[in-house]
C-alpha cells in the first residue's frame, strides 16, 4: 500500500513538474518574436542570384502562431509535447513542423530561430525595405554612371535634352529595393504592374520611337536635300556601320537577331535603335539604348580625330556652292515621293518612316501650323521625357550590368567609327568623279552618321578651324537626314531578315 | 577579364553565309532605296521648272538656260528675306507715338508676390 501511495505521488509530482516546464516553454514562445535570417531566396526570375531573408514567426497565447516569410504568411495551431513544439499548419499541403530549444533558440529543421522583441522585429522588418540592405556594388556603380550622365549633360552641354532623363532615369533604376521572386512590391521597371513598367511598355513596344519621329519630321528641313540630292547617297554610305557591326556581333557569338539590334547603334538614332531592338532582341533594350545615345552625345569627342585623320587640310579647305532655294511644291512633293519610294522597298521601317515623312508633311504643308507645332514642341518633348526616363531606369544593375552589356557598348563604339569613316571615305570617292565648283567637301561625310543635328554641328565646327569663313552646316544637314532615313530604312531590311 | 566579359568568344564561321548576304544586301538595299530618291529628286526640278525653262528661252532667245537662271541660291534669298524684314519692321517704328499709361495700384501680397513666384527659374 505504501509502495503504490509512492508511485501515485511520484507520478504526480512528474506530471506537475512536466506541465511546469511546458507553461514556462510557452511562456518563452509567446513572449518575444522568433526571427531568422537564411538564404536562398531568389531576386529574381531573370538571375540566379540569391539572397538572405528574415522569417518571423510569432506564437500567440490562444495557440496560433503566425510564420511570416517573404511570400506569404504562414498561419497555423501549435502545442507542446514532451518539450517539442509541434506547429500545426491551416494549409494542409504543409506538414507539421517540429520546433526544439537550443541555447535559447528554436530550432526548427535546419534554421535557428533567434529570440526578439517585437520592437526589434519592426525594425528588422522595416529596415530590410530600404534600400540599404538591398544595396549592392552594381547598384552604386549604376547611380554614379547617372550622376556622371547628369554631370555631362550640365556641365558641357551634352546634348542636355537626352542626358538629363537618362541619367536621372538611370539613378531612379538603380535604387534598391527588397526583390524577391514571388514577392511583387510592383516599383521596379521590370515589375509588372508598377507605373514604371506601365511607362516601359511604350520602350517594349517601340511605340514612343514613331512619335519621335513624326516630332523630328516635323522640325526637319530637307531644303538641303532636296536642292543637292546626291548628298543622299552619303547617308547610304555611312549606314555600312550597321552591318559591319552586324557581322562583328555575330563573330562575337551574338544571335542574328540580337546581332541586327546591336549594329543599329551604328545608325547613330536613338529612336530606330530603340524600335529594331524593341522588335528583335527585347531583352537587350537597355544596354542598346544607352549605348546608342550615350555615343550620339559624344559624337563631338567622337568624330573629330576620325575626320582629321581621313582628311587632308586641303579637302577640309573646299567651299561648296551655296544650295539654291527650293519650291514649295519640291518640298510638298519630298515627303509623299519619300514615303512612297523607301516605304516600298522597306515596308518594315513603316513606323518609323510613315511618321517621320507625315510630321515632315504636316510643316511643309503649311496649313496645319497647328499640328505641326504640337509635334515639333509639346508632343516630341513628353515622349522625349518618357523615354528618357524609362530608358534609363531600365538600367537596373542586375539586368544591366552584364559582360554582354560591355561588348554592346564595344560594338556601339565601333559601330560608330565605322559609320563616320565610311561616310567621309564615300565623301572623298565622290570627289573623285565631282569637278569643279561641284566638289563637296568631304567633312560631310561624316554628318551621313545621322546623329541630327550633332553630327552636322561637328562639321560646322571642323570646317570652321579649317576655314573660319566655311560654314558647312547647311550642307551637312543633307547627308545627316538622309542619315535619319537610311538608318530607318536599314532597321526595316534588318526587321525583315532577322525578325 | 575573361569572367568580365563572359563566355563570349570569337567564331567567324558564325558570321560567314547568310550573315555575309544580310549585311551585303541589306546595305545594297539602303543605298537603292537612296539613289532612287537622289534619282527622283535631280529630275523633279526638270519636270517642275520645264514651262518656267520654256517661256525664258522664248523671251530671252537663248537657246540654253542654264539651272543659274532658274533658281535663286538660298544665300540670295535669304538676303532678300532679311531686306524685307527690315524694311516691315520700321514701318512698324512710324507708328504714331501717342501712348496711353494706365497707372494701376495693387496692395503688396506674397501671394501676388513675383519674388516668391513659383515660375522664378535658376539661372546659372
Amino acid at each position: 500500500m505504501k509502495k503504490l501511495g509512492l508511485l501515485f505521488s511520484i507520478i504526480i509530482f512528474l506530471g506537475t513538474s512536466v506541465n511546469a516546464n511546458s507553461d514556462e516553454m510557452a511562456n518563452s514562445l509567446t513572449k518575444r518574436k522568433w526571427i531568422n535570417k537564411s538564404d536562398g531566396y531568389r531576386v529574381s526570375e531573370r538571375s540566379d542570384k540569391t539572397l538572405e531573408r528574415y522569417k518571423t514567426i510569432t506564437f500567440n497565447q490562444d495557440r496560433t502562431f503566425m510564420l511570416d516569410s517573404i511570400k506569404t504568411k504562414y498561419t497555423g495551431n501549435w502545442k507542446i509535447i514532451s518539450g517539442t513544439v509541434y506547429m500545426e499548419f491551416n494549409n494542409p499541403e504543409i506538414k507539421t513542423k517540429t520546433a526544439t530549444f537550443k541555447d535559447e533558440n528554436l530550432v526548427i529543421g535546419k534554421d535557428s530561430f533567434k529570440p526578439r522583441s517585437g520592437a526589434f522585429a519592426g525594425l528588422i522588418n522595416f529596415f530590410e525595405f530600404t534600400g540599404v540592405p538591398n544595396a549592392t556594388f552594381g547598384h552604386i556603380m549604376m547611380v554614379l554612371v547617372g550622376i556622371f550622365f547628369i554631370f555631362l549633360a550640365i556641365r558641357y552641354n551634352y546634348e542636355p535634352l537626352l542626358l538629363i532623363p537618362i541619367g536621372f532615369g538611370v539613378i531612379i533604376g538603380n535604387i534598391p529595393f527588397f526583390q524577391a521572386v514571388g514577392f511583387d512590391l510592383q516599383l521596379g521597371i521590370y515589375e509588372e504592374g508598377s507605373v514604371l513598367n506601365y511607362l516601359y511598355f511604350g520602350v517594349q513596344r517601340g511605340i514612343y520611337p514613331p512619335l519621335i519621329f513624326l516630332g523630328i519630321g516635323a522640325m526637319t528641313d530637307f531644303s538641303s536635300l532636296i536642292s543637292n540630292p546626291k548628298l543622299m547617297i552619303l547617308g547610304a554610305a555611312a549606314q555600312i556601320g550597321i552591318f559591319l557591326t552586324f557581322l562583328g556581333a555575330l563573330v562575337l557569338g551574338f544571335t542574328p537577331a540580337e546581332a541586327g539590334a546591336i549594329g543599329i547603334i551604328g545608325g547613330a538614332d536613338g529612336p530606330t535603335a530603340i524600335f529594331l531592338s524593341s522588335k528583335l532582341s527585347p531583352h537587350l533594350i537597355g544596354p542598346i539604348a544607352i549605348a546608342a545615345y550615350s555615343y550620339m552625345a559624344l559624337v563631338p569627342i567622337l568624330q573629330p580625330p576620325f575626320m582629321k585623320l581621313i582628311t587632308t587640310k586641303k579637302e577640309r579647305l573646299i567651299r561648296m556652292k551655296p544650295p539654291r532655294s527650293v519650291s514649295k511644291l519640291e518640298k510638298i512633293m519630298f515627303p509623299i515621293v519619300g514615303l512612297l519610294l523607301t516605304a516600298y522597298i522597306s515596308p518594315s521601317a513603316l513606323p518609323l518612316l510613315g511618321m517621320l515623312f507625315f510630321g515632315n508633311l504636316l510643316k511643309e504643308s503649311t496649313v496645319t501650323k497647328r499640328l505641326a507645332d504640337t509635334a515639333r514642341t509639346a508632343l516630341i518633348d513628353i515622349v522625349t521625357i518618357l523615354l528618357g526616363i524609362t530608358v534609363g531606369a531600365s538600367t537596373q544593375a542586375d539586368v544591366f550590368l552584364t559582360p554582354q552589356s560591355l561588348w554592346i557598348f564595344g560594338l556601339g563604339a565601333l559601330s560608330f567609327i565605322i559609320a563616320t569613316c565610311g561616310g567621309l571615305l564615300f565623301a572623298k570617292l565622290m570627289n573623285v568623279f565631282l569637278k569643279g565648283d561641284n566638289k563637296i567637301n568631304p567633312l560631310i561625310g561624316a554628318a551621313g552618321v545621322s546623329a541630327v543635328p550633332d553630327s552636322a554641328r561637328v562639321v560646322q565646327h571642323e570646317g570652321l578651324k579649317a576655314d573660319p569663313t566655311n560654314h558647312l552646316l547647311m550642307h551637312a544637314m543633307a547627308p545627316n537626314v538622309s542619315g535619319v532615313i537610311g538608318s530607318a530604312v536599314g532597321a526595316g531590311i534588318l526587321l525583315s531578315f532577322l525578325m | 577579364m575573361i569572367s568580365i566579359l563572359g563566355d563570349i568568344g570569337i567564331n567567324f564561321s558564325a558570321a560567314a553565309g547568310s550573315g555575309v548576304t544580310v549585311a551585303i544586301v541589306g546595305w545594297l538595299i539602303v543605298f537603292a532605296a537612296l539613289v532612287l530618291l537622289v534619282i527622283v529628286f535631280s529630275q523633279t526640278p526638270k519636270i517642275i521648272y520645264y514651262n518656267t525653262r520654256k517661256k525664258l528661252k522664248e523671251k530671252t532667245k537663248q537657246t540654253v538656260v542654264t539651272d543659274d537662271e532658274l533658281h535663286i541660291a538660298g544665300d540670295v534669298s535669304a538676303a532678300i528675306s532679311t531686306a524685307l524684314y527690315l524694311f516691315f519692321d520700321e514701318i512698324h517704328d512710324e507708328e504714331s507715338n501717342i501712348i496711353t499709361i494706365k497707372r494701376v495700384r495693387k496692395t503688396y501680397s506674397p501671394w501676388s508676390s513675383k519674388i516668391y513666384g513659383l515660375r522664378v527659374w535658376p539661372r546659372k
